[in-house]
């Protein structure tokens, strides 16, 4: 019987594979959590957080009423306000970090949030 | 041993075997401090990862369906997620592992194999924890999951490897050449010197006086523990003459399928308390520190990612109304599941079928590896182990020698006969029984009903 064992070929590289694999995750989750977007809803009655690629439905009351907003594959958009001109639910959808809508009436704000492409500039701004 | 040596071809029974040491292996793991609720260091695939130059692949397969199965009854988790997670995590790595090896030949040793087996293994409950039970978050415990696989699987291949060198039982079952004595073993008797002496001396005298205090500390304590295990064992007995396991196992499967479609959550939770209560009714192990720190980490872990109104701010992390709901919900059937298992898997329910047949032989095998009065120490682990399992396996030899013919399996496998029987009981008690349970499984479906219709 042998003394010792030494590891062979194939041990070592299921080793570094194995490490290849711990390291490569820890970079995807690293990237995945600090590039999540988020939604961000505030409002008179509180705040709310979701995030962009979970769709919902939120109520958001106010003083004229209830917002109605709306996450879903092609973004967020205001579905419905009792704000008279509407202009805001006309503003459609907002799918990028840092764009905003805003039902001023209302008193109610939606960003996106996260770190989004360097470009990711407002560029609505709708009330 | 001859008799023992030619048993080598019986593979159900060698089989049974290396699955009881895998239960005994899981019982040791389970005592072990976790430094999180699901993280395991997998001490209990090491009967797989020998097997797998031991067993043809149809017999390794059944194996970890054994381990899977037994590991379930044990530890009264067969309704729960987690025995899909140790159902879905060992017969992935057992097939990896099988792979590497025949794939790998000469040029891949039990430390390889093992690693594959156990990163394999974690990813697969990674997986399963993403959709089941920590959502989004299951990936943020990903890297330190893996990590561990990656270090408990190497140590567990170092160990195989060793045991495999030494070990008689396993030479003889893999058709290998008797090992010679290991040489190191007069090397470990003579004396050392110097820092070495010390060292070794001191690590001594700590140990014994840390025994000596935990002796003190139980012997305070032991007859309130004593008391506290005479009585859940009484209530074990009565709920075997009570309950046949069959239709308890029945009854559990069919409240299973009522509590996971509960749409209320405070429903829920007051069927967990009746779970709880039912698992003690019983007589099983029951910890409330378990279930609250198991609860706390499946919640806190859904509330990394928020969703739903802004509650409140704790430690600069938004608690969120939705992420709360959703944590508390999974919270509650992970914990529900393994309560109600727990409560309606019974040690003495017999499974059908051939593997049904080896889950019980491999019992059989546990208790002798229980009753083992032989010593385990660290420094001879590898040879203490292979003591035990000749002990065990030659004193089966004898029993099976001894009620050979009087056994009746017919199936070419005895040692599934020497199952003990549950207490007897009598019909009306039994009637009773059955009542009880059937009164519960319609109250649960009674409970998750009545929200819809209201």
């Amino acid at each position: 019987m042998k003394k010792g064992f030494k590891p062979k070929i194939l041990d070592i590289a299921a080793a570094v594979l194995g490490l290849a694999a711990v390291f490569a995750v820890s970079t995807l989750v690293y990237a995945e959590t600090s590039g999540r977007l988020m939604v961000h809803i505030t409002g008179e009655s509180g705040e709310w957080l979701q995030p962009l690629d979970k769709p919902g439905d939120i109520e958001v009351q106010g003083p004229l009423g209830i917002t109605y907003v709306h996450i879903g594959p092609e973004g967020v958009h205001i579905e419905d306000s009792p704000c008279p001109n509407k202009t805001c639910v006309a503003a459609g959808n907002i799918t990028l970090a840092n764009q905003w809508l805003a039902c001023m009436p209302n008193n109610v704000f939606i960003t996106i949030e996260g770190a989004g492409a360097k470009d990711d500039i407002p560029d609505a701004a709708v009330y | 041993m001859q008799r023992s040596t030619e048993r080598f071809s019986d593979k159900a029974d060698v089989t049974a075997l290396m699955g009881a040491f895998c239960f005994f292996l899981s019982a040791i793991e389970y005592m072990l401090p976790k430094p999180m609720p699901f993280m395991r260091l997998g001490i209990a695939n090491l009967p797989i990862l020998l097997a797998v130059d031991i067993l043809p692949f149809r017999w390794f397969l059944a194996l970890a369906a054994v381990k899977v199965i037994g590991m379930s009854l044990i530890s009264g988790t067969l309704f729960s997620y987690v025995a899909l997670f140790s159902l879905a995590g060992t017969m992935a790595a057992a097939l990896v592992m099988w792979g590497a090896r025949r794939a790998g030949g000469k040029f891949i040793s039990q430390i390889g194999v093992s690693i594959a087996g156990a990163m394999v293994s974690n990813a697969v409950q990674i997986l399963i924890a993403r959709f089941l039970v920590f959502r989004e978050t299951a990936w943020l415990i990903a890297p330190l999951f893996l990590g561990m696989g990656l270090v408990t699987g190497a140590a567990l291949g170092v160990f195989a490897e060793s045991f495999a060198r030494i070990s008689l039982w396993y030479a003889r079952a893999a058709g290998l050449p008797d090992p010679l004595p290991a040489m190191g073993e007069a090397a470990a008797e003579s004396p050392r010197r110097g820092f070495l002496a010390w060292l070794v001396s001191a690590s001594a005298a700590g140990k014994a006086r840390r025994a000596a205090r935990k002796a003190a500390r139980d012997e305070s304590r032991k007859p309130r523990l004593e008391k506290a295990s005479a009585a859940r064992l009484a209530r074990r007995a009565r709920a075997e003459r009570l309950f046949a396991p069959g239709a308890l196992a029945l009854a559990g499967m069919v409240v299973t399928v009522a509590f996971l479609f509960q749409p209320n959550v405070l429903l829920k939770g007051l069927m967990l308390i009746v779970f709880i209560l039912a698992a003690r009714a019983v007589g099983k192990r029951y910890s409330l520190a378990t279930t609250l720190s198991v609860s706390l980490g499946i919640i806190l872990a859904n509330l990394i990612v928020p969703s739903g109104k802004v509650l409140g701010t704790l430690l600069g992390m938004r608690i969120t109304q939705g992420a709360l709901i959703e944590g508390i919900e999974k919270a509650l059937t992970f914990e529900g599941l393994m309560m109600l298992s727990k409560a309606s898997i019974a040690p003495g329910l017999k499974l059908p079928g051939r593997i049904g047949r080896i889950v019980a032989a491999s019992f059989v095998y546990y208790d002798r590896i229980v009753e083992y009065k032989g010593r385990i120490k660290a420094s001879s682990l590898s040879r203490d182990a292979d003591d035990l399992m000749l002990r065990v396996w030659g004193f089966a030899d004898t029993a099976n020698a001894e009620t050979a013919n009087a056994e009746a399996a017919g199936e070419g496998f005895p040692v599934a006969a020497a199952i003990p029987e549950a207490p007897v009981s009598n019909a009306s008690l039994r009637g009773r029984g059955n009542a009880i349970l059937v009164i519960a499984a319609a109250a649960a479906w009674a409970l998750t009903i009545l929200p819809r219709l209201l």
